[in-house]
């Protein structure tokens, strides 16, 4: 946007960052939280989420807006999960294995999603949504019925009790926190899951170098207009295809890190909320549907679940109700996409407004500079 | 190069390069799985054959912690990879090193403290447990296939599950 910052237009570009950080400064008191937990806890849940939320920057960066369908690659990771636990393969070992099992399912679920998503261009958040309702169906008829029939499983402990079917939580025992466990670092009663915060990091200085190269500079051609880049000879579908599947992919690492933190797997509802907690998460740190930065990753990561740790105890102490901040949480939640999303278009009516008054005001407005 | 060399020499290492990844992949694969593999190792401390129990003895595997063992006891160590080191110091003080190799297929083997010390035949063995009950699921009916609460919910308190 071009002009004066004025302090309504620094609270309108910033609302959702404003707000949540009011409401957060405002529910820490009355939750009687002392600030060391919620420290702690802030650094587990940064380790946790923020792969994940950093899946969505490049399809952001491509003008597909906001990846609804990252839950594929959440369910692809779960499978790999799902084969490590059943050969037993532990530790951060484990965790690789599932990984690379989990890549090829990814990457083939990131190109079906990328090509439904390039016949509904302009409506690839709610497309991608859906889609992974349909691939969530094709999941669990996997999952539960294919499983110890048509896929061998040859460990007992995970299967239902009728024999096929995966049980709806698997223990993760085996590979439980190996990630995080594996250079875990403690500074004044804090403790630092320094492995997984490496492995963020490599992840952003991918992101960075990646915006540099020929394939990042031809998603941005595409996210800016996809005529445009067509005409200058970018392959704009292949390109949207790639956006898909790297951040599909990513999706499926950040799956995995995600449950190795919490040490189960709800088999059939886990990836359910992944990218809805991501897209809130991104949104809160006022990202907007075609813009985003890893900066908005980590301040959304952080504010969302400062939030999601002290509204329950808040509800609990102002209400006498924990539930009263379960709901809270799941209304503030979807609120912060609507808001956002409604706040973007918003945004975008004022710009497209402000331009238009700058070029009725012509000459007047040339000399001084400029629309303001 | 001619024009025409170079266009068809571009696809072909193109899928070199796409098999050699294949290649890779499959080789990490299995490298991961062999030294990922968990296998449980049971120390035995038993009569077995004409090698009677030791009173006490102290084993320690892979560097860890040294456990008792008195004569007819057993107890179990969870490891990762085939290749274990077990550190066995007997009643008297002397320290005795021993290497074990877990087969890669075996879950579970029994390893005879007796017959590891006097390396006899058979000192690790598979072994099989006769009944093996599922864990117990947790919480809620085990063929259902829906959790009530999403994965994010653990700062909140779980409600009480329905009776069945």
């Amino acid at each position: 946007m071009s002009g004066k910052m004025t302090p309504g237009r620094f609270f309108t570009e910033n609302a959702v960052i404003i707000i949540f950080l009011s409401l957060t400064v405002a529910a820490i008191p009355p939750s009687g939280l002392s600030l060391p937990y919620i420290a702690q806890e802030m650094i587990t849940r940064l380790g946790r989420n923020s792969f994940l939320v950093l899946a969505l920057l490049l399809p952001i960066y491509a003008g597909m807006g906001l990846n609804f369908g990252m839950t594929l690659g959440a369910m692809s990771g779960q499978i790999g999960l799902i084969f490590a636990i059943n050969w037993n393969v532990v530790g951060v070992e484990g965790l690789l294995f599932a990984a690379l099992l989990g890549t090829p399912i990814s990457v083939f679920m990131g190109w079906v999603c990328g090509a439904v998503l390039n016949r509904a261009k302009g409506r690839e958040m709610v497309t991608g949504y859906i889609l992974a309702f349909f691939i969530n169906g094709i999941y669990q008829f996997v999952v539960l019925y294919l499983m110890g029939v048509v896929i061998p499983i040859r460990n007992p402990a995970i299967l239902l009790s009728r024999g096929y079917g995966i049980r709806n939580t698997l223990n993760l025992e085996s590979v439980r926190q190996s990630l995080d466990n594996l250079v875990a670092l403690r500074f004044g009663g804090l403790v630092i899951p320094a492995a997984t915060f490496l492995v963020i990091a490599a992840l952003c200085l991918f992101i960075v170098w990646f915006k540099k190269t020929k394939l990042g500079q031809d998603m941005r051609a595409v996210g800016y207009d996809m005529v445009v880049a067509e005409a200058s000879g970018i392959k704009v579908d292949r390109t949207r295809i790639i956006a898909i599947i790297i951040s599909t992919v990513l999706a499926c690492y950040g799956q995995i890190i995600f449950l190795q933190n919490m040490g189960n797997v709800a088999t059939y509802n886990a990836h359910d909320q992944t990218s809805f907690f991501a897209v809130a998460a991104i949104l809160v740190g006022g990202a907007s549907v075609k813009k985003a930065s890893i900066a908005n990753v980590f301040i959304g990561v952080i504010l969302l679940h400062v939030l999601f740790v002290v509204s329950p105890r808040a509800g609990q102490n102002l209400f006498g109700s924990a539930m009263i901040g379960e709901y809270f949480r799941q209304f503030i939640g979807y609120g912060v996409i609507a808001l956002s999303l409604v706040l973007y278009a918003w945004r975008a009516k004022v710009e497209a407004d402000r331009k238009r008054q700058g070029l009725r005001g012509g000459v007047a407005v040339a000399a001084n500079g400029g629309a303001k | 190069m001619s024009a025409e060399q170079q266009k068809s020499a571009t696809p072909a290492r193109r899928w070199i390069i796409r098999g050699a990844c294949g290649v890779v992949y499959l080789a990490l694969l299995v490298v991961l799985f062999v030294n990922g593999k968990g296998h449980v190792i049971l120390i035995d401390n038993k009569d077995a054959g004409d090698h009677a129990a030791l009173e006490y003895v102290l084993v320690g595997v892979n560097g860890a912690e040294g456990v008792e063992y008195y004569a007819g006891d057993r107890d179990k160590a969870d490891v990762k990879g085939q290749k274990h080191r077990l550190s066995i110091e007997l009643e008297d003080g002397t320290k005795v090193e021993k290497s074990i190799v877990v087969p890669l297929t075996e879950e579970m083997v029994l390893v005879s403290i007796p017959l590891l010390l006097a390396d006899a035949e058979g000192s690790v063995v598979p072994f099989v447990p006769k009944d093996v009950a599922p864990p117990a699921d947790v919480g809620g009916n085990v063929n259902e296939f829906t959790a009530p609460l999403g994965p994010d919910a653990e700062a909140v308190p779980e409600a009480p599950l329905p009776a069945n």
